[in-house]
C-alpha cells in the first residue's frame, strides 16, 4: 500500500475559489459533492457511461466521475449550482417543471448541463440532430427521453 | 411559472431550487463510517478462511464483518418456498453467486474501506457452478443448498377448468418452449443505506431508499432478531428511481445494520455500479414450455404452462412473486376457462432475482402473445383477428378469470382497435416480411401484443406458493391497504402527508392536485410532506410504492382524507354560524350556504377559529383540523382450495403495435414506430400518466433488444459496466412514439383510477418480438427468446443457410 498523498486544491467551483486539503485521487465529483457542496452532482455508473455527474470544466462538459480533483486544478467548474444562477439556467428549469423532463430526478442535472453547453454554444440552427447527439450522452431510466425532447425543443425554440 | 391545466412538476422545482435530498446526500448523524463490500468472485465455493488481518492494520479502519458474526447475530430471511435455501444477508460458508457478500469494512471514509477490502484474503474452495434453469433441474446438478437434495425450492401443480377434454376436443394443439430473459431495468440511482445500531435499546434506524413493500421490514426484523416496532425507516424525500429493483434493498440494510453493529458507529453504504448489477436484484428468466389448445375458427380452448423460474442463489422474498404475482390474469385478456400449470422456482448459481416494472407479466404473457401469432400463423388468419375473436367482451365485465381475478372495468375490444386504428395496422400488414419492395434496404414488420395490467397487489396471492392444506388458517393474508394525513394550520394552510415513499412517480405533484381539487383551492396552496419515516407516520405492510399501486390505493387514500377534512369543515362552518351541515358547500376555499351564497367562512377564518379556540368546541370538532383517510381495497380475498384468488385491487389493459425494420445487411433492428394504448381509468395527471407509458416503453424496448445480464456456463459475470449492459439511449427510442388512452374508471378506487406505471414494460418487449417475428417469419427464423439482437438473427439464419437446424 502506497502512502497516501495530499495535496492542495485550488479551483473555482461556480465562480467561487476553493481551496482544500485533499487525497490526490480524490475524483473531481467526490471533490465537488464533499467539499464544495455540489449535490447536485449525481454518481450513477461511476465508469462515465451515464452522464449524470456532468458538470462544466472552462464551459466543456466532462464527466466528474472519470477525472481527479487536481485535473481541475486552474480550471472553472460550473455546477447545476452555478447555472441556476444564470437566466438561461432558470429557463432551463423552467422547461424541465413544465414538460416533466424529470421523474425521479437523478440524471437531470447531466442532461441540464449538456443542454446549458449546447444552447450556449451551438451556432444557429440546432437541429433535431443535434439535440439527439447532445441527449445521446446521458442515460435516463424513468422518463424514456419522450418529454426530455419535448423541454429540450422547446428551448431550442425559445432560444434568444 | 405558467399554469398548466395540471400542475407542473412539484419534484422537479425541488430538484432545480437545489434542494433535493437523495440517500448519497443524507448525513443524518454524527459520527459516520463508511463501508466497502467484499464480495465473491466465484460462482460456487466454499469459504475456507478469511484473513482481515492486514485490513484492520490500515489506519482508518474500524471493524471488519464476516459471515461469522452475521451467522450469531442474525437468522435466515423468511420467505413463501416449500425447499428455501438458508438466506442471510453475508455467505456464511459457501458463496453461490459471483457477487454474493463475504465481508463487510467500515472505515472513516469509503476510499480507506475500498482500500482495505482489496486486502482481505479469502481462500475459497471452487466447486462445480450451474447458471440454466432446466440444467440445475437435473439430478446430476450441482447442488446450492445441501440440505435441501434439490435446487427445486417450488413446484406447484394449479388446474383449472377441465383441461384434460378442452385438449382432446380441441382441432388444433401445439407447444413450444419460449425463454425470457434476465434483465434488471435497474434505477439510476444505486442502493444507499444508512444504519445505526444501538446497542442498548437495542433499535436499529434506517436511512434509506427503500420503498416497500413494508412487509420486507417484517421479513428483516425477523432476521435481525429485533421487534418490528424498533427499527425505524427513514425514506428520504428524493429517491432515484427503483422500478421494483430496490424492493430487494432489505438484505443490505441487515447487512448494514450488522456491520454498524460491530463498528459500534453508524455506516453508510452506497453500492456501486457494479454491485447493481451483479448483486442487488434482477428481473427473473425463465424457460415456459406452452401448449395450446384452439378451434380451427381462432378460439383459444385451453393452456398448459409449466414456469421454470430461475430464482438465483436463494430464493428470497417477494419472489416466488415472479411465478404467482399475476396469478388473477394468468389468461390476460383473454376468456379461456382452462388452464393447467406447473411452477417451479429453481435456484442457480446466479444473483437472486427479484420483482422488476411488470413484475411477472411480462414473463407470463411473452409466451401466451407468441404463440398467439403462432396459432394465427397455422390457421392462416391475422393475429390481431385472432385477438379480437378471444378478448373478454365490455358486456361480460366485471368479469371473474377462472384463476380468481375480478376484472373490474374495461372495453378491451375497444381500447385494442383504437391501437390498430393509430398504428394503421391493416394497411402496414400488407408490406411486411417478404411482401416489402424487393429493393428496399430493410425487411419491415408489425406485431402488436395486449395485456392485462394489475395494480395494487393483493399480499395474499403469495400463499398460492403452498398448497391450501399447508396454508396457516390462523394468518390469512389478504389486502392492500394506504394511510394518509393530512393537517389544517391556524392560518388555513392544508399539509398532505405522504406515506407511500414515492421514488419518481411524481406523488407530491399528485396529492396536491387531489386534495386542492377537494377544497376548490390551488394546487400551490398544498405542502406535501415528501419521504417516509416509519417512526412517525401510519403504515401497514402493504403499504409502498409498487405494483403500480399509487392510482388506485394510495392516492384513493388522499381523496378519503381530503373528504373527511371537507366534511369537518362543513361541520365548523355549521357549528360557527349556526346552520345545517347538509346545506352547505366547499367552493374555491370557502365554505359558504347552498341558500345564500353572502353566507359562508374562508377556509382561514375556518381554521383560525378552530385552532384559536380549542377551549369552546364540541367534542365532534376537537380534533377536526387532523384528518387521516385509510383506503383499502375490497373484493379481496385469501386463495381458496382451488386456488383461486384475486390478486390486484384493480385491472388495467393495454394494447399496442410496434413496427420494425430490420436492415437485410447488418440485421440490425430499430423499432421504427410504437403504439400503445391503455385503458387506465381515470387519469390523475396527464402527463405523468405519459411519462410512466414512455418509460414503461423504454424498458420494454431494452427487454426486447438491448438488455441481459449475462453469465457463463460456469457463472461467471460478463455485464458489469455499462458497456457490456446496454441501456438504450434517445437515439434507440422509437422515432415515432404515439401515446393514447381511453378511460374506462374502475368502481373499486376512490380515484376511479387504475394503474400506469407497469403497463407498457409488460408488452412492449411482446410487441417487438412479434414484429421481429413479422419480419422475418420469410427467411424461416423463429423467435422464441429475447433479446433480439443482431447477433443472434445472424446465427439463426446462417444455420438455416448451411442447411443446419436453427439452434436459436
Amino acid at each position: 500500500m502506497q502512502p497516501q498523498r495530499r495535496t492542495i486544491v485550488t479551483t473555482a467551483v461556480n465562480g467561487t475559489p476553493v481551496e482544500t486539503l485533499l487525497d490526490v485521487r480524490t475524483t473531481l465529483a467526490d471533490f465537488l459533492r464533499e467539499e464544495a457542496g455540489c449535490t447536485s452532482v449525481h454518481l450513477g455508473c461511476e465508469h462515465g457511461v451515464c452522464g449524470a455527474c456532468t458538470v462544466l470544466l472552462d464551459g466543456l462538459p466532462v464527466r466528474s466521475c472519470l477525472r481527479l480533483a487536481v485535473q481541475a486544478v486552474g480550471h472553472e467548474i460550473t455546477t447545476l449550482e452555478g447555472v441556476m444562477q444564470t437566466e438561461r439556467g432558470k429557463t432551463i428549469g423552467r422547461a424541465f417543471v413544465e414538460q416533466f423532463a424529470m421523474q425521479c430526478g437523478f440524471c437531470t442535472a447531466g442532461f441540464a448541463l449538456s443542454l446549458y453547453h449546447l444552447l450556449e454554444n451551438a451556432p444557429e440552427p440546432i437541429t433535431d440532430q443535434d439535440i439527439h447527439e447532445t441527449l445521446g450522452g446521458h442515460i435516463c431510466r424513468c422518463t424514456g427521453y419522450v418529454s426530455i425532447v419535448e423541454a429540450a425543443k422547446r428551448l431550442r425554440d425559445q432560444r434568444g | 411559472m405558467n399554469e398548466f391545466t395540471a400542475p407542473s412538476s412539484t419534484e422537479g422545482r425541488r430538484l432545480f431550487d437545489l434542494q433535493a435530498q437523495y440517500i448519497a446526500d443524507l448525513t443524518p448523524l454524527p459520527n459516520l463510517a463508511h463501508a466497502a463490500v467484499v464480495r465473491s468472485p466465484y460462482a460456487h465455493a466454499r469459504i475456507r478462511s478469511i484473513d482481515s488481518r492486514a485490513a484492520l492494520a490500515l489506519p482508518g479502519v474500524m471493524s471488519v464483518l464476516t459471515g461469522r458474526e452475521v451467522q450469531e447475530w442474525s437468522r435466515p430471511f423468511a420467505v413463501a418456498a416449500e425447499r428455501p435455501g438458508r438466506y442471510y444477508s453475508c455467505a456464511i460458508d459457501k458463496v453461490r453467486y459471483v457477487g454474493e457478500p463475504v465481508a463487510v469494512v467500515v472505515a472513516t471514509n469509503r476510499y480507506i474501506a475500498e482500500d482495505a477490502r482489496d486486502t482481505i484474503e479469502v481462500e475459497y474452495e471452487p466447486l462445480p457452478a450451474v447458471v440454466d434453469v432446466e440444467a440445475a433441474m437435473q439430478s446430476s446438478a450441482p447442488i446450492l443448498h445441501e440440505e435441501l437434495g434439490t435446487n427445486v425450492a417450488i413446484d406447484r401443480q394449479l388446474t383449472y377448468g377441465d383441461v384434460a377434454a378442452v385438449f382432446s376436443a380441441a382441432d388444433i394443439v401445439f407447444s413450444q418452449r419460449y425463454v425470457f430473459p434476465r434483465y434488471q431495468s435497474f434505477p439510476l440511482e444505486t442502493y444507499g443505506i444508512i444504519a445505526s445500531w444501538n446497542p442498548s435499546a437495542p433499535q436499529v434506524s434506517f436511512w434509506a431508499n427503500f420503498h416497500g413493500p413494508y412487509s420486507m421490514l417484517a421479513v428483516l426484523a425477523g432476521a435481525l432478531r429485533v421487534p418490528l416496532s424498533k427499527l425505524r425507516v427513514v425514506t428520504p424525500p428524493d429517491v432515484g428511481g427503483s422500478f421494483g429493483n430496490k424492493i430487494a434493498l432489505y438484505p443490505y440494510m441487515a447487512l448494514t445494520a450488522l456491520a454498524s453493529r460491530k463498528a459500534g458507529r453508524p455506516v453508510k453504504w452506497i453500492e456501486d455500479r457494479l454491485e447493481s448489477l451483479s448483486a442487488s436484484s434482477t428481473g427473473t428468466d425463465r424457460v415456459t414450455e406452452l401448449e395450446v389448445a384452439a378451434r380451427n375458427d381462432g378460439q383459444l380452448l385451453g393452456l398448459k404452462m409449466r414456469l421454470m423460474d430461475n430464482v438465483g442463489a436463494y430464493i428470497r422474498a417477494p419472489e416466488p412473486g415472479c411465478l404467482f404475482r399475476p396469478i388473477g390474469n394468468f389468461m390476460n385478456a383473454y376468456k379461456i376457462e382452462h388452464l393447467e400449470v406447473n411452477a417451479l422456482a429453481v435456484m442457480t448459481n446466479v444473483c437472486p432475482s427479484g420483482p422488476n416494472r411488470g413484475y411477472a407479466c411480462q414473463q407470463h404473457y411473452f409466451p401466451i402473445e407468441r404463440a398467439i401469432d403462432e396459432l394465427a400463423l397455422r390457421l392462416g388468419k391475422d393475429p390481431a383477428t385472432v385477438r379480437l375473436r378471444n378478448l373478454i367482451q365490455p358486456q361480460d365485465i366485471p368479469y371473474r378469470t377462472v384463476t380468481g381475478g375480478l376484472y373490474d372495468s374495461g372495453d378491451y375490444p375497444r381500447a385494442t382497435q383504437r391501437a390498430l386504428e393509430l398504428s394503421n395496422y391493416w394497411q402496414l400488414r400488407q408490406s411486411t416480411g417478404a411482401a416489402g419492395p424487393s429493393d428496399a434496404s430493410v425487411w419491415r414488420g408489425v406485431g402488436m401484443a395486449v395485456a392485462i395490467d394489475p395494480s395494487g397487489s393483493n399480499m395474499g396471492y403469495i400463499d398460492v406458493s403452498k398448497k391450501a392444506a399447508q396454508r396457516r388458517p390462523n394468518l390469512v393474508r389478504v389486502g392492500s391497504a394506504q394511510t394518509t394525513r393530512i393537517y389544517l394550520d391556524a392560518t388555513g394552510g392544508i399539509t398532505v402527508e405522504l406515506e407511500t415513499a414515492a421514488h419518481g412517480q411524481g406523488q407530491e405533484t399528485t396529492a396536491a392536485s387531489l386534495v386542492a381539487q377537494a377544497l376548490g383551492i390551488a394546487s400551490a396552496d398544498v405542502t406535501v410532506v415528501a419521504g417516509m419515516d416509519t417512526g412517525s407516520r401510519p403504515w401497514s405492510v402493504s403499504s409502498g410504492s409498487y405494483s403500480s399501486r399509487f392510482g388506485a390505493v394510495g392516492a384513493s387514500s388522499i381523496v378519503a382524507a381530503a373528504r373527511q377534512l371537507q366534511e369537518n369543515l362543513l361541520q365548523a362552518t355549521a357549528y360557527f354560524l349556526e346552520c345545517d351541515a347538509s346545506r352547505l358547500h366547499v367552493q374555491a376555499g370557502r365554505i359558504v350556504s347552498l341558500d345564500d351564497a353572502q353566507l359562508g367562512l374562508s377556509l382561514k377564518d375556518v381554521a383560525a377559529r378552530l385552532h384559536w379556540s380549542t377551549g369552546t368546541l364540541p367534542s365532534h370538532l376537537e380534533t377536526a383540523t387532523q384528518v387521516e383517510g385509510t383506503f383499502v381495497a375490497s373484493e379481496l380475498d385469501y386463495p381458496n382450495e382451488l386456488d383461486q384468488v384475486n390478486s390486484s385491487a384493480v385491472y388495467a389493459f393495454t394494447a399496442d403495435v410496434a413496427v420494425v425494420e430490420i436492415d437485410k445487411e447488418t440485421l440490425d433492428i430499430r423499432v421504427t414506430d410504437y403504439i400503445t394504448v391503455h385503458d387506465a381509468g381515470n387519469i390523475l395527471h396527464p402527463q405523468i400518466a405519459r411519462g410512466q407509458f414512455a418509460g414503461g416503453l423504454l424498458h420494454g424496448l431494452a427487454g426486447a433488444l438491448y438488455e441481459e445480464l449475462r453469465y457463463t456456463e460456469t457463472g461467471d459475470f460478463l455485464t458489469g459496466t455499462l458497456m457490456d449492459y446496454l441501456c438504450p439511449t434517445v437515439n434507440e427510442m422509437p422515432g415515432n412514439i404515439v401515446m393514447d388512452h381511453i378511460v374506462l374508471p374502475t368502481p373499486q378506487a376512490l380515484t376511479g383510477a387504475k394503474g400506469v406505471g407497469e403497463s407498457t414494460a409488460q408488452t412492449a418487449p411482446i410487441a417487438i418480438a412479434n414484429a421481429v417475428a413479422d419480419a422475418v417469419r420469410h427467411l424461416g427464423l423463429e423467435i422464441t427468446e429475447l433479446p433480439l439482437t443482431p447477433d443472434k438473427l445472424w446465427q439463426q439464419l446462417g444455420a438455416r443457410l448451411a442447411g443446419e437446424p436453427a439452434c436459436t
